[in-house]
């Protein structure tokens, strides 16, 4: 079956097939890479956030009350808070591996490439 | 029937079709009506993606669930911003680089295979009637509430409605009447925590000390007790948190970005006004408490979905009241028109043009087929939604989560990370995905009652290991028939994750 989006769209062939000859291996390391640091931020951060309902539900860890404020609302607004703090380290991250030089700067395929 | 708030949602409803007239001039093309020509910048599609997620359910039902089971109810606020961050990390931008109208297109990318695309469309069209069902029989029945419009009427209205935004405006008016909504609700937010601040003194913790004084430490704290209740809330949690990743009405909108950068500030954008809004909904819960009292609350509505129109009126009279009504009202219609967007992709583009048609249809006939099909999912809605008045369908909106981790959100992922994924794999977890989660919960307290055969009303914590379990073994019990391989992982790999030095520069927010 030919996806009609392919098939109208040229620019969705890999960057190998127009440069054939092209060193490959680093952006393929770079990608590598790239997928190493997300997954393991996404488990951390799926195992910081379900240590909230799990300390509040299971445990008294944080059935505090102090001021009028339970321990509870504190640690929840720190996890609503922190994600927003984890995207902004996360979009620097992104940026600054956008600007670096990387060993496949040979090999790339056009941002969007099968829109 | 209130004629202040009638009155407003009438002009706030003119608003959002001066949108789509305005709209209409840039919906011409299939690009434009499925992803808005994939122009849209960073900080307009981070309030359209608040636009869209930001929903009645999340507003008056925290708020309500606050007010009447105090701690329980913040559970459900919790996990929007971790959940965004999974997907700004995970499949925001890589999603943007492979796909084109729909969450299918991205899987294609990879696999090709008729069974698969139909699978994919089949999924998306049971995640999204499952939350456009809550959206228009709670549309329907606030309106009674709110504006004393009668059921049918306030269905069949706000039907039309979503029906001209999608068929004028296409993703153009969607995205734009979702970036009104998100201001207008942002305002109300606003102006309603100044107020209830004002009342406690300035401490805009107050109104949840002045709860501790007056009903015990309790009613701030955590309940313990109820196990199987507890491990709900975990499989609730688990859901949320990994289902952002496969509802397919918030993921489209990465597809209508220019470019990945663009794709990474909407998100962030997105979460800021997430952290704010979901962090200050237990004080409108609290103070809905202390102000309107738990007897009126329960007396509007057992869930406590009137907690937040109420408190409105206790500190703000019939005026903000009413305004916070219309916006109520105007958040539906947001969502509604998202999930319309979404689903017509998955009967026109998937279902039709490339499983019927093998993509032998001409852009000309696509946007007719893709407003066609906005129209019928229009009526379909309008009908389902009548006949669904009376049943208790509340918990369906956590259902829709649980379904989307069971099925969209490991088939999405193993295709972009994983090189060991084949095609009969990524159907797999789709089908068991779909059919641990359906089933599950047909067979579970929220159907069956004191009958129920599993314990969990969401099965989340035992249905997403089940999807990526069913996609992995599949995988690798057929690892050398040729067929299902697809593309080459390294080639998808390199479409997803581009050298981002050719990302267009000045796209930032």
């Amino acid at each position: 079956m030919t996806d009609p989006h392919e098939a109208r769209s040229p620019r969705a062939r890999p960057a190998e097939a127009r440069h054939p000859g092209r060193p490959l291996d680093g952006r393929d390391a770079e990608i590598a890479r790239h997928k190493r640091v997300v997954l393991a931020s996404a488990g951390a951060t799926v195992a910081a956030f379900m240590a909230f309902p799990l300390l509040t539900l299971f445990t008294g860890a944080l059935d505090g009350v102090a001021g009028g404020v339970g321990a509870g609302y504190a640690a929840g607004l720190v996890v609503i808070i922190g994600p927003v703090a984890g995207a902004t380290a996360y979009r620097r991250w992104a940026s600054r591996a956008e600007a670096a030089p990387g060993p496949g700067a040979g090999a790339r395929v056009d941002p969007g490439a099968g829109r | 029937m209130n004629g202040t708030a009638v009155t407003i949602v009438l002009l706030l409803i003119a608003v959002t079709l001066a949108l789509t007239a305005r709209a209409a001039r840039r919906n011409r093309s299939t690009d434009d009506h499925y992803v808005a020509g994939g122009r849209i910048g960073g900080l307009q599609n981070g309030l359209a993606l608040a636009g869209d997620q930001l929903s009645a359910a999340s507003f008056l039902g925290i708020t309500g669930a606050v007010a009447l089971t105090g701690f329980n109810g913040f559970y459900l606020a919790v996990g929007v911003p971790a959940a965004y961050l999974l997907m700004l990390m995970v499949i925001a931008e890589p999603l943007r680089n492979l796909g084109r109208y729909t969450l299918a297109d991205a899987v294609a990318a990879r696999f090709e295979g008729r069974g698969l695309r139909t699978a994919m469309a089949v999924a998306t069209l049971v995640i999204s009637i499952i939350y456009m069902v809550i959206q228009f029989v709670g549309a329907g029945l606030l309106a009674q509430l709110l504006l004393g419009v009668d059921f049918p009427v306030a269905v069949v209205v706000i039907g039309a409605l979503m029906t001209v935004y999608i068929l004028i405006g296409g993703m153009v008016g969607t995205t734009y009447i979702q970036v009104f909504k998100a201001v207008v609700l942002i305002v109300t937010v606003s102006v309603l925590l100044v107020l209830v601040t004002a009342k406690t003194g300035g401490n805009p913790l107050g109104a949840m000390r002045d709860a501790a004084d007056r009903f015990g430490d309790g009613v701030i704290a955590p309940a313990h007790g109820d196990t199987t209740k507890a491990v709900d809330t975990v499989s609730l949690t688990l859901g949320m948190v990994l289902g952002m990743m496969g509802l397919p009405h918030v993921m489209v909108r990465f597809l209508t970005v220019r470019d990945g950068r663009a794709a990474r500030d909407s998100a962030q954008v997105a979460m800021w006004i997430f952290a704010v809004f979901f962090a200050v909904l237990p004080v409108f819960g609290y103070a809905a408490l202390n102000l309107v009292g738990r007897a009126k609350i329960v007396g509007d509505n057992k869930a406590g979905n009137l907690a937040a129109p109420r408190l409105a009126e206790e500190i703000g009279g019939n005026l903000l009241f009413s305004v916070t009504a219309a916006v109520v009202m105007v958040t539906i219609l947001a969502v509604l028109a998202g999930l319309a967007i979404a689903s017509s992709g998955a009967i026109a583009h998937d279902l039709y043009t490339t499983v019927l048609k093998r993509g032998e249809v001409s852009p000309r006939g696509q946007l007719l087929v893709g407003r066609i099909a906005g129209v019928a999912i229009s009526v379909v809605a309008i009908l389902v939604a009548l006949w669904a008045k009376e049943l208790n369908i509340a918990f369906l909106g956590n259902v829709a989560f649980a379904v989307a981790a069971s099925t969209t959100t490991p088939v999405l992922v193993l295709t972009i990370y994983w090189s060991g994924l084949n095609r009969y794999g990524a159907v797999a977890g789709l089908v068991g995905g779909l059919v641990s989660s359906v089933g599950l919960v047909l067979v579970g307290p929220d159907v069956l009652g004191d009958d129920h055969l599993f314990p969990l009303s969401i099965p989340a914590l035992l249905t997403v290991p089940f999807g990526f379990l069913c996609a992995w073994a599949a995988s690798v019990a057929t690892r050398g028939r040729a067929e299902a391989a697809g593309a080459p992982y390294r080639e998808l790999a390199r479409r997803a994750f581009p050298d981002g030095r050719q990302t267009p520069a000045g796209s930032g927010v």
